[in-house]
């Protein structure tokens, strides 16, 4: 493993193949339900070249490390007002970090906006380009695609943040997507499925069809 | 009665250093006054649209004189003076012909500055301008002699004819930045526009105008440098010409292109002393009545008026003709509006012949005998007039980089944007005066004044105000006044320097408009005893009402006010000799105001906020008693009087009237204990801790105070047999009332949860007590379990809820996060509670939920269970959890607010409510259902091949990837939380409270305002303690590797 000793601002670079040895293969799902003449049926896969010579980012990122014993110190006081707050708090440092390091990533790290100058303002309205859709959340809905995610950048180790059985993040305070560069690349949501993409997505990730019903119960078009 | 008369001359005629005597020329303030007063006056009508329709060609604007010109002059209408002085002359006498008494020379564009537009030689504007007054003159001589037929002397050809000569607005504006981005920028100063209007006056004068003509003004500033210009030349030429001012109204607002209020025009212009003040011109006569019904009614000399003939059509043409016209400038007549009327755009002769045959029968207004120009005016966008009636006026003092070390800070960092605020605060603080201040060693004061000036009337809430100008050095008070439209204050001139240079700084500042403040300070310094500082203002009120000329009602003095308890007994008389000084000037010199700088006064207590802003309240309330009329304070900041303690107002007064030599120390012994005390208001702060321990233990939970809470409920145990009924009565009496406001909308959810952590104390306090007692627990109105169910870490939700409950007098077992459904389930028996409540955000959680229920219905269990959190909803409640439990209800909440109405209705003892409750929800769950399944076939979806070959297609052909400037993985530890905090996203911080506002709106939002401000304000602090004191680490890893679409799957290599 090689560590480049550089200043924390930078980020300590990891030997990829230390962190996670083999290609990896993200799925996503597409809209199905009826759209307008002119308009698409979007999938995330949509914003990546299938030409080659294209790249994807990710992201794992938290500001809870640490909070507990705060927490306990107010609860002990019965100060239930200063442990909420200080937990909304670490909710908000985290998407701020989120937002910040997609920020460098876009300046910095890809580079492909460097002459980017946004306000908070601007940021929160998404003035940017490009994306960082997060598992869960209406485009890329199904969460155990969290786990390809902790696959390649292994969290865990890496900012300590756990993954649980149900693909929720610990600590709580913690933000996990991935980025993509592409001008057109938008936010969009999924709608509902049908049977015929559960069996089709069942079959990508390598689980039975039960196992996929019950993760995407939320965004089936029929009842399960 | 009609007109004021005029002024005496002065006694010492050769002392050139005060105003132009009043000696008019040519008797032509006579002459044209008893026209005005004998009927309607007309003026002319277009020149410039008229002249458009000549179609002159190129060589008639070049003539000779300017045949070597390098650019196009065609356009340039002012230049026909010198070239084609025939047309002009043919066009005045038409409107003689028509009726014209006052035919105004054709100058509009005739400044340097307009004229730059067409490059024009230097000097040409005094030659344009003089010629068309001769123009003019030679008209009315030709037409004077046409029409002298004896047989024919009807009065319109007797009476004499006048020459208005003309000042147009200028193609600039002094006020306004032509740059969106850039609001402080200005295009010209206001001495290039004195400088080139002064050129035109020259010329105008020179070639033989009897009126000075200042029209179309959309920009009071710019007017007010044509004033001053028409001043100096008058000095220069030694007599004067009767003025007229003609403002313009752009739209509906009746305001001005630069803000101004048709009052705010009048109060800022009529230091000119004009013979009228009118509107001409953007409007027709029809949408010009109102506005000029206003003037009307407060001018106090004669009233002019010449609208465009109606408004633009869609080619920039004007359409009404003289027919319809002359209909409504007879309504003005007929309504006794107008001493002068005629045309602007779009008029021809032929409708100055039927304005003036209409108005003829009507006979001219009489000027206005307004109250209110007796009183003290003044304006920024907007009047401020002081009325009998009008209580202290609020001078606010923080713009001041003398006063406030935050604002001084701010102006030499050069954050002028955020010293803008501090002006806003003021004016929301209820200041009606901003004072200006920028005397600091280290800063170009002239310079920074200029800026923050020109700042401020680019924000239109704060340039509403009129601005005080407060400097030591006349220079910075000029300057400042050069960019202000709006009639201000001058802080301060006195004769410190003797009277000479007191007469020139006042005369300067009388040319601007301004009022001023003359300070007590004369020759031998400043006045401290009562005698002094009435002699040194009586005798400047003399100086300024007799030999400058100054309006009394312009003047306001400063008798000083100095600090008191200062230790020093010289100083123990000041408060005194300031409130009977002032008693005496207001008797003795009538119209003048009195001000004062108030903070000085308890410059010995600084540091010490509560009693500075008692000592200046109790001060006041004497000082105004006196006659004092305004002063300089920190608006937003003064107490009541009626509300400062007792004791303290008592020791304040011992000091400010001086009743016994240890007032000073007395007053200080107690100023000490105010230190401490939290809060804005003093009163309010200690009044409530008289109240009864019930009284004061509500109050306590009500406003979330916790510092008294233990030593009150101490005191109540003392009353009651048992600690628990202290519980059970004071302490959830007062809950209930944070329950009842809560419920009824007046609290929010910060409160309420700062309200809880106050109960929880004074329980957490009483807890040993009850112990010892060994006596039974509180009788709560039921338990609830709480807990985040397996596999998911989110509690915000949960905890709030289970506070709300808790105030509510539910006990809480709360279970924590991640919990799974046995354990939920067997600590439910044990602690034998009354509902479960779960709680989940993530969406395999919904599946946890559904299992928990299955257990619990394995299990025989029958009470209540509660669905909540981000990813629940009453569907899914409906269709897959509720069918799982049929022994007791199922019921999802909302929020924390509508948790207490469903475990009220779950557990109250009324059966009937009880029932009709679990039956209400029973059926719309059905409904639900079956709403669902009838659902299923109704929406189109199209099948996955379909969809994927509705795919996005991008040109990849076309596109290169950028490639990134690094591929693999990057971790970082200890991110810098300070450099995080500029990136918060605030509004959703506000919405986990259940405050619905977009930030930052929120903040001044009408209902949950102060709410979010308070909750906002203990974030910052908060957020502070995390970062300074490392409470908790931030980390990152990120990633970015070579990808490739394979359909809808990504493939990311490695290696």
């Amino acid at each position: 493993m090689i560590f480049w000793s550089t200043s924390v601002n930078v980020g300590r670079v990891l030997n990829p193949s230390d962190v996670n040895p083999s290609d990896v293969t993200l799925h996503h799902l597409r809209q199905q339900n009826v759209k307008a003449a002119d308009q698409a049926n979007f999938c995330l896969s949509d914003f990546i070249s299938p030409k080659g010579g294209d790249f994807i980012g990710s992201f794992a990122v938290t500001a809870g490390i640490g909070i507990e014993k705060w927490v306990e110190k107010f609860e002990k006081e019965n100060d239930d007002y200063s442990a909420i707050l200080l937990k909304a708090l670490a909710d908000r440092l985290a998407e701020a970090l989120a937002e910040r390091m997609h920020e460098r990533v876009r300046k910095e790290f890809w580079g492909y906006a460097k002459d980017e100058n946004l306000d908070n303002e601007k940021l929160v309205n998404e003035a940017y380009q490009g994306i960082r859709p997060a598992p869960g959340y209406p485009a890329c809905p199904e969460h155990t695609e969290k786990r390809t995610l902790w696959q390649l950048l292994d969290p865990e180790k890496n900012a300590g943040i756990i993954l649980t059985d149900s693909c929720a993040m610990y600590p709580a305070a913690s933000v996990s997507g991935w980025y993509f560069s592409h001008p057109e690349s938008k936010y969009f949501g999924l709608g509902q499925i049908g049977k015929d993409q559960v069996e089709d997505y069942a079959r990508r990730k390598g689980i039975s069809f039960s196992e996929a019903e019950r993760w995407l119960a939320p965004v089936l078009n029929y009842d399960a | 009665m009609i007109h004021k008369p005029l002024p005496s001359p002065p006694k010492t005629a050769r002392n050139r250093n005060f105003e132009v005597p009043f000696i008019v020329k040519k008797n032509t303030l006579q002459q044209l006054t008893a026209a005005a007063l004998d009927r309607i006056l007309i003026i002319d009508g277009s020149m410039g649209v008229f002249l458009q329709s000549y179609n002159l060609p190129e060589i008639d604007f070049r003539g000779e004189r300017f045949v070597e010109h390098h650019s196009e002059l065609k356009g340039n209408y002012d230049v026909l003076c010198l070239t084609r002085p025939d047309i002009i002359e043919d066009i005045h006498l038409k409107y003689l012909d028509a009726g014209a008494d006052i035919i105004e020379t054709n100058t509009f564009n005739a400044t340097s500055i307009s004229q730059a537009d067409f490059d024009m030689p230097a000097g040409v504007c005094y030659d344009i301008n003089k010629a068309a007054a001769e123009i003019a003159r030679r008209a009315i001589e030709h037409w004077q002699s046409n029409h002298q037929s004896p047989i024919n002397q009807s009065p319109i050809n007797q009476s004499p004819k006048f020459v208005a000569g003309a000042l147009g607005p200028l193609n600039k504006t002094l006020s306004l930045s032509p740059d969106v981005n850039d609001p402080g920028f200005r295009t010209i100063t206001f001495d290039e526009a004195k400088n080139a209007y002064a050129e035109q006056v020259r010329g105008l004068v020179d070639g033989g105008a009897d009126i000075i003509l200042v029209e179309t003004i959309f920009d009071v500033l710019n007017c007010k440098s044509a004033i001053y210009a028409i001043e100096e030349v008058f000095e220069e030429k030694g007599f004067r010409l009767p003025i007229v001012i003609s403002g313009t109204i752009t739209d509906a607002s009746g305001r001005t292109l630069s803000g101004q209020t048709v009052e705010a025009f009048w109060i800022s212009v009529k230091h000119a002393k004009p013979f009228a003040v009118g509107l001409n011109c953007a409007l027709g006569a029809e949408e010009m009545r109102p506005h000029l019904e206003t003037l009307a009614g407060i001018a106090d000399c004669f009233i002019s008026a010449y609208p465009n003939a109606g408004l633009p059509n869609e080619f920039g043409e004007y359409d009404q003709t003289a027919h319809e016209m002359c209909v409504f400038m007879e309504d003005f007549a007929r309504s006794g509006f107008v001493n002068i009327v005629g045309g602007c755009c779009g008029t021809t002769p032929d409708h100055i012949r039927h304005i003036a045959a209409h108005v003829k029968k009507y006979p001219p207004r009489i000027p206005a005998s307004c109250p209110e120009n007796a009183y003290t005016q003044i304006a920024g966008l907007e009047p401020l007039i002081i009325r009998p009636e009008t209580n202290f006026v609020n001078i606010g003092e923080r713009t001041n980089v003398t006063g406030s070390a935050k604002f001084a800070k701010l102006i030499k960092e050069n954050n002028y944007s955020e010293a803008l605020t501090v002006a806003r605060q003021q004016v929301d603080g209820g200041a009606q005066v901003i004072d200006v201040n920028m005397d600091e060693g280290l800063l170009d004061s002239e310079a920074a004044m200029v800026k923050f000036l020109n700042l401020m009337s680019a924000e239109p809430d704060i340039a509403k105000l009129p601005v005080m100008v407060d400097s030591s050095k006349f220079h910075v008070i000029e300057a400042g006044l050069k960019c202000l439209q709006g009639k201000s204050i001058v802080n301060s001139i006195s004769m410190k320097e003797g009277e000479a240079e007191f007469i020139r700084q006042a005369n300067i500042c009388r040319r601007f408009g301004a009022a001023v403040v003359v300070m007590a300070f004369d020759e031998m310094g400043q006045a401290d005893t009562i005698d002094r500082k009435v002699s040194i203002c009586q005798r400047a009120y003399k100086i300024l009402t007799e030999q400058v000329g100054y309006d009394p009602t312009d003047i306001i003095f400063d008798p000083n006010i100095f600090a008191v308890a200062t230790g020093i007994e010289e100083h123990n008389e000041y408060a005194i000799n300031f409130i009977e000084a002032t008693r005496i000037i207001k008797a003795t010199c009538p119209g003048a105001k009195i001000s004062g700088g108030v903070s000085n006064l308890s410059f010995s207590f600084r540091g010490n906020n509560h009693v500075r802003e008692a000592m200046h309240s109790a001060f006041l309330y004497h000082a105004t008693r006196a006659g004092m009329d305004m002063g300089i304070v920190n608006a937003g900041m003064l107490e009541v009087y009626e509300q400062i303690p007792k004791e303290l107002l008592q020791r304040i007064e011992d000091v400010l009237f001086n009743r016994h030599p240890d007032a000073t120390e007395e007053l200080v012994k107690l100023a000490e204990s105010f230190k401490e005390t939290g809060g804005k208001i003093i009163g309010e702060d200690l009044a409530w801790r008289n109240g009864t321990v019930q009284e004061r233990i509500t109050h306590a939970l009500v406003r979330g105070i916790d510092k008294y809470v233990e030593e009150d409920t101490e005191e109540a145990r003392k009353q009651y047999a048992a600690p628990l009924e202290v519980i059970e009565g004071p302490l959830m009496d007062g809950m209930n009332v944070v329950g009842d406001l809560f419920g009824s909308g007046k609290m929010f959810l910060p409160q309420v949860v700062k309200s809880a952590r106050v109960m929880k104390k004074a329980v957490a306090y009483l807890q040993p007590f009850i112990e010892a007692e060994k006596g039974g627990t509180v009788t709560a109105k039921g338990k609830i379990l709480m807990a985040t169910v397996k596999g998911d870490v989110h509690d915000i939700g949960k905890n709030i809820v289970g506070v709300v409950l808790g105030c509510n007098n539910y006990d809480i077992v709360d279970l924590g996060v991640m919990v799974p459904a046995d354990k939920i389930i067997k600590a439910a028996i044990a602690e034998n509670v009354d509902i479960i409540g779960l709680s989940g955000l993530i969406t395999p959680s919904l599946d946890e939920m559904v299992h928990v229920a299955k257990e619990m219905q394995r299990l025989g269990m029958k009470i209540p269970l509660l669905i909540g959190g981000a990813t629940t909803s009453k569907t899914h409640t409906a269709v897959k959890v509720e069918p799982q439990y049929q022994n007791g209800p199922v019921v999802h909440v909302l929020d924390a607010s509508r948790s207490v109405a469903v475990v009220s209705s779950l557990l109250t003892k009324n059966e009937s409510e009880n029932d009709a409750f679990i039956e209400r929800t029973k059926v719309e769950y059905e409904q639900i259902r079956i709403q669902r399944a009838g659902r299923q076939s109704a929406k189109q979806y199209l099948s996955l091949e379909k969809a994927r070959a509705n795919n996005l297609t991008l040109d990849w052909d076309k596109y290169t990837p950028p490639k990134p400037n690094f591929t693999g993985v990057k971790a970082f530890e200890n991110y810098p939380l300070d450099e995080l905090v500029a990136y918060i996203d605030w509004t959703p911080f506000f919405q986990s409270w259940q405050l619905a506002g977009k930030y930052p709106a929120i903040l001044e939002d009408e209902v949950v305002g102060s709410e979010a401000k308070k909750l906002y304000h203990d974030a910052q602090v908060m957020l502070r303690q995390i970062i300074d004191g490392k409470w908790f680490e931030a980390r990152a890893v990120i990633g970015i590797f070579p990808a490739t679409a394979v359909g809808d799957d990504i493939l990311v290599n490695v290696g």
